[in-house]
């Protein structure tokens, strides 16, 4: 009898926990996606309506931060380089990118743990300098480098996050070109 | 036999109410939790300019001069009233449910004007949609008025600014916003 009852009450608890993990694995795979193939920048998809909406929202929610609304941002991250490797505070890496076609962006470098206060580093569309031709270079790096450098505010592994401010019309501002991230050295 | 198939599909709709359960419920939970913690001392239907710390945290994505304002609602007691007084730039207004759903945006080139009055109601409930006449029928979500099926919520309104020395500035601007109960 007794056994009968623990065995009845294990499974409830494997379903609950099973339930509970498989929400949380959900979460980042159902809640954002590649943008293609060939990228590692997902888009995350805070669209009212949508079956990946209560995922992405928990992405934000769950860490306490404010998802942005989708009709007036457009939110990307990326935790890899363009060769496949996850971002690490001990490297370098060099970002290449054309100016979108949008009233502001932000770009962040958070930890891939959950970020405390201050462990977030950004440049914005105001604080960057461009090239003639609109193009612009930023560094990833801990120590200085000249021109646009950000500096991950924590050691270990990062993601980078894009945030472009999006007027709802223009095809070019709901897909950007996105940015290329090479290691240029650890 | 059918004892082991009953079980298991106990165990499985346990496990679907729970995948439901985190996703729908707990992200709200927690977040409130932690928007209660950040700004304990400010009461509801009341506008504040959310202070450096709490901003860095909630919103990590953005530079530490933005300048976030907002206003918690809470319309079980009755319609409330957002003032605005933003400065002539590009701002961004988002209405969010307790669950931190976004159910209202606007920003400065839709809205044309950098003052305004947003009202923020109670959405009619199915029972009070079938009891009203056609003709007291409210055009909602239209202009600036905000109806919410959530009696909480907050309002936040965004500036960006091109350095941390014209925050101050921003700050003394948007602070003359406010965001007030409406008496009835």
């Amino acid at each position: 009898m007794l056994v009968r009852a623990t065995s009845r009450i294990s499974i409830m608890v494997i379903g609950l926990i099973g339930g509970w993990s498989s929400a949380l694995y959900s979460i980042d795979a159902v809640g954002s996606s590649l943008i293609s193939d060939k990228s590692s920048w997902r888009k995350w998809d805070l669209a009212s309506g949508t079956s990946s909406n209560p995922y992405a929202l928990a992405h934000f929610l769950l860490d306490g931060k404010i998802p942005p609304a989708q009709s007036l941002f457009d939110i990307y991250s990326n935790g890899r380089d363009d060769e496949g490797s996850r971002f690490s505070s001990g490297c370098v890496y060099s970002i290449s990118m054309v100016e979108f076609e949008s009233r502001w962006w932000s770009l962040s470098v958070t930890p891939s743990q959950k970020p405390e206060a201050d462990s977030s580093s950004v440049l914005s569309s105001d604080d960057v300098v461009r090239a003639n031709d609109g193009s612009l270079i930023m560094a990833i790096s801990a120590h200085p480098v000249p021109g646009n450098w950000v500096k991950p505010a924590t050691t270990g592994n990062f993601e980078i996050q894009l945030l472009i401010s999006n007027n709802g019309s223009s095809d070019a501002t709901s897909n950007p070109v996105m940015p290329t991230v090479q290691r240029v050295g650890c | 036999m059918w004892r082991n198939v009953y079980w298991t599909l106990v165990a499985a709709v346990l496990a679907i109410m729970a995948h439901i359960g985190t996703l729908l419920f707990a992200p709200g939970y927690a977040f409130e939790q932690e928007l209660d913690l950040l700004a304990k001392d400010i009461p509801t239907n009341k506008f504040f300019v959310l202070p450096q710390e709490a901003q860095l945290k909630i919103f990590p994505e953005y530079p530490a001069g933005a300048v976030f304002g907002m206003c918690r609602f809470d319309l079980s007691s009755g319609d409330v009233s957002l003032e605005a007084n933003l400065p002539d730039t590009l701002w961004t207004l988002t209405v969010y449910t307790s669950a931190g759903k976004s159910i209202y945006t606007a920003n400065d080139e839709q809205s044309g004007i950098d003052r305004f009055e947003l009202k923020l109601m109670r959405a009619p409930s199915l029972l009070e949609l079938f009891s009203s006449k056609a003709d007291e029928d409210l055009i909602t979500n239209s202009g600036w008025r905000v109806s919410s099926s959530d009696t909480r919520g907050f309002a936040l309104f965004w500036v960006p600014s091109f350095d941390l020395a014209m925050r101050a500035n921003l700050v003394e601007t948007i602070s003359k916003s406010s965001c007030a109960k409406i008496s009835s």
